[in-house]
């Protein structure tokens, strides 16, 4: 499969994650008949999509009356599209009545909302990916863009061959540090959790050494917020030479870096999930706003802050109200103008109070107040961290619904399993990294008989909110009507201009490519104090190594989908990356099986002993349930956003010769979880 | 362990505190972590958050602790009432 040719995110070019589609979406894993059961020892009994519906929501509506208005909730996703997630949001706010709605943002980039919202006024990245091609110095942070994000990497490198210069600060060596015609002037290999160490140490130099543009922080931002801002990080302590012992990262190279962002031209800042899933990284997101505007790197082409996002439609699935707090367009529920914009034209009264975040929906589950979801095209029970607490959460609710194509790790937990659909098979829209809205065409029927927001739309008539939507562009004039950056939006518009950056409105009628030109959304810049903290995630004598978690090119997140396709040639198998000193230390060698303890549970990897990574630090993927990445990640999480800090976990590695306990009790739960599902299909072929 | 109950209501609102530490206008620091938890939690878990006060809030920090007298809870939310099907919006 190749995309359109005229395509403006990627003129052209498929990631090969989505290039060999084609094999997930016809698998013949794929569920395409609605099933319940009671409970979930049950075997799946097949069924119409009348008594599947009809049985989910009589379910709600009865954990609502023995538990109350808020003891259900639902989950949207960032692979689904805007509209479908649009009406699961309202489907919650309206016809559960309650704001228990929140996204799998929450996992990966709610800190760039949070941290860009609070600083430059809008919780969205600066630029087109196109503007990296008038970039002078590009610095990667966080980010592994030639994994996890390949087309634009190639744009990126593209730039880079022409003579721009690159900086990296990650922990590991990644691709980009050293390839053919590009070198980095800098890497940064930082320990991880000291991001924000780092970001002041940069800022430091700045600041102290006069590479301030003066002339746009007067003229652009709030002069109090930076005076406060430019005393704390002249403060000796945030130096690179006091912060060389916390980051690990020598103090020259960090002058060196500094000095190269801030003076070589446009300076443009890419950064990823190792930035967002830290304690801090709400914080280190405000810290690397505050870089740029100090350097006067925003507001044109060629610099910017530009979040590489986690999934397909991160930035559409935040825009359409998917967080507990807010409405479409990024709105306080507490708003009352706005709240009663809501009101008016969905006709129902709504709750002025923010629901449950995912984390609490799985403690207020525990505390037995919480104990129905409906989970639309996410697999929580493998891509949360502290897998164990997650599935304990699972197995004490009422009723789980999920939607979605394969019967997933959540799917295990769930009473209901509702088909959905490929993107093969959707008609609606994807916002990417860009806020570019793209259309996605339906070049295949829903193979389930319905799309995924006629799924919704059927649930929320069976609750009792009546919705009538005849085609998914009706939703999106819906939002257009609700959301003033969506004003200008529609169909027949994204159509005509092939596709539309948001804010498109009568301001912008064409879309806005770059945001901030003449000022910031929220009119002044606004610098803010950021602290280091450390985590309180240490290691010691029994935990010694730190694990950072990541991507790898071929497989996509949990790998529900590419797992199913022949990617799985590249990568069948999620490896601990371990450094030779640490490895020899335990007498490890490539290809043992290794044991890798946290305080919060025990996995079994096979090692991959490399100088990718540092000593100190392992590293694995967890695109495989059956590794357990996330049965070793803890609980900490982000101060602002509670996004979990994946990135940081204390663990030791010690050779084995057999799996974890953990991996024995998921292969025989997964074994009478498939043998329950074939119950079920060998009843439906009878 | 609840995220609802004192331990980790308690470790939330510490590094909510921690964040804010570095604010020199102290009175902008409770600010900033008042508002944070008006904003971002739910009614339930700011009245287990003042109940824990009540009881002394040994564990919470300093700041986070002063911050509490700002903390709201909020009147009982408006209670949805779905209108009848010609009201309501597609």
């Amino acid at each position: 499969m190749v995309p359109n040719k005229d395509g403006h995110a990627n003129h052209g070019h498929s990631c090969v994650k989505g290039r060999f589609a084609i094999g997930y979406a016809t698998h013949t894993d794929r569920i395409l008949k609605p099933m319940i059961r009671a409970k979930i020892s049950d075997p799946w009994r097949e069924v119409s999509w009348e008594e599947a519906i009809a049985y989910s929501a009589s379910e709600l509506k009865r954990i609502q009356a023995k538990y109350g208005r808020d003891s259900i909730g639902g989950i949207t996703s960032s692979r689904c599209s805007n509209e479908e997630t649009y009406i699961v949001q309202k489907l919650i706010r309206a016809g559960f009545g309650n704001n228990n709605v929140d996204t799998c943002a929450r996992v990966c980039h709610s800190p760039t909302g949070y941290g860009l919202k609070n600083t430059l006024g809008e919780s969205a990245g600066t630029q087109d990916f196109d503007s990296v091609m008038k970039a002078d110095v590009i610095f990667v942070i966080g980010a592994n863009p030639t994994d996890g994000h390949p087309v634009f990497a190639s744009q990126m490198k593209r730039r880079l061959r022409q003579g721009a210069k690159l900086i990296v600060a990650d922990p590991r060596r990644i691709d980009l540090v050293k390839s053919p015609h590009i070198t980095a002037s800098h890497h940064l290999k930082l320990f991880p959790g000291t991001n924000v160490a780092l970001i002041n140490s940069l800022a430091h130099v700045v600041v102290t050494e006069g590479l301030v543009k003066e002339d746009f922080v007067r003229a652009r931002c709030e002069v109090d917020s930076f005076e406060k801002w430019r005393t704390f990080v002249a403060l000796e302590r945030n130096s690179p030479e006091a912060m060389e012992s916390v980051t690990g990262v020598p103090a020259a190279e960090i002058r060196g870096a500094a000095r190269l962002y801030a003076t070589a031209g446009n300076g443009a800042i890419f950064y990823g999930l190792g930035v967002t899933e830290h304690s801090q990284g709400s914080t280190m997101v405000m810290g690397i706003a505050n870089l740029a505007m100090a350097t006067g790197n925003v507001g044109r082409e060629g610099v910017g802050v530009n979040p590489l996002r986690g999934q397909n439609n991160v930035q559409g699935s935040c825009d359409m109200g998917s967080f507990p707090h807010e409405f479409p367009g990024y709105r306080h529920v507490s708003d009352d103008t706005v709240r009663h914009l809501f009101e008016t034209t969905w006709g129902v009264g709504l709750q002025n109070e923010p629901g449950l975040r995912i984390p609490n929906m799985f403690e207020a589950a525990l505390d037995g107040e919480f104990m129905g979801l409906y989970i639309e095209g996410e697999d929580i029970a493998q891509s949360d961290p502290n897998t164990q607490h997650v599935t304990a959460a699972l197995s004490a609710m009422e009723c789980i619904i999920v939607q979605d194509l394969f019967l997933n790790e959540s799917a295990k937990f769930a009473h209901v399993f509702l088909p959905g659909s490929s993107f093969l098979e959707k008609d609606g829209t994807f916002t990417n990294a860009e806020r570019r809205i793209s259309r996605v065409r339906k070049v295949m029927q829903p193979k389930s008989g319905y799309a995924d927001w006629e799924i919704t739309q059927l649930l929320s008539n069976a609750m009792g909110y009546p919705m009538n939507y005849k085609h998914p562009s009706e939703i999106m004039d819906e939002i257009a009507k609700l959301t003033p950056t969506f004003t200008g939006v529609s169909f027949k518009r994204i159509d005509e201009l092939g596709s539309i950056q948001w804010p498109c409105n009568d301001a912008h009628p064409n879309g806005t490519p770059t945001m901030h030109v003449d000022e910031f959304v929220r009119g002044k810049g606004r610098f803010l104090v950021t602290e280091y903290v450390p985590t309180r995630e240490k290691v010691n004598a029994k935990y010694p190594l730190i694990l950072t978690t990541g991507r790898i090119l071929s497989q996509y997140n949990v790998g529900a989908q590419t797992r199913r396709t022949e990617n799985n040639v590249w990568h069948d198998e999620d490896r601990l990356e371990i450094h030779p000193h640490d490895a020899e230390e335990r007498g490890i060698v490539d290809e043992d099986w290794v044991g890798v303890r946290s305080r919060a549970g025990e996995t079994v990897l096979r090692a991959r002993v490399t100088e990718r990574v540092q000593p100190g630090v392992v590293y694995t993927t967890f695109h495989f349930p059956e590794s357990g990445a996330n049965v070793i990640t803890t609980d900490n999480s982000d101060w602002a956003t509670n996004c979990p800090e994946y990135k940081v976990t204390a663990v030791q590695a010690t050779r084995v010769s057999q799996p974890s306990a953990w991996q024995k009790n998921f292969r025989d739960f997964t074994e009478q979880q498939e043998s329950l599902l074939k119950a079920a299909e060998a009843v439906s072929v009878k | 362990m609840s995220s609802e109950g004192p331990e980790t209501i308690v470790r939330m609102a510490n590094d909510i505190g921690n964040f804010f530490r570095a604010e020199t206008d102290r009175q902008v620091a409770l600010d900033g972590i008042s508002n944070h938890i008006n904003k971002f939690w739910t009614r339930r878990m700011r009245q287990r958050l003042l109940e824990y006060v009540q009881h002394g809030g040994n564990e919470l920090d300093e700041l986070p602790l002063a911050a509490t007298a700002q903390v709201t809870v909020a009147p009982a939310p408006v209670v949805p009432q779905t209108t009848p099907a010609s009201a309501a919006a597609k």
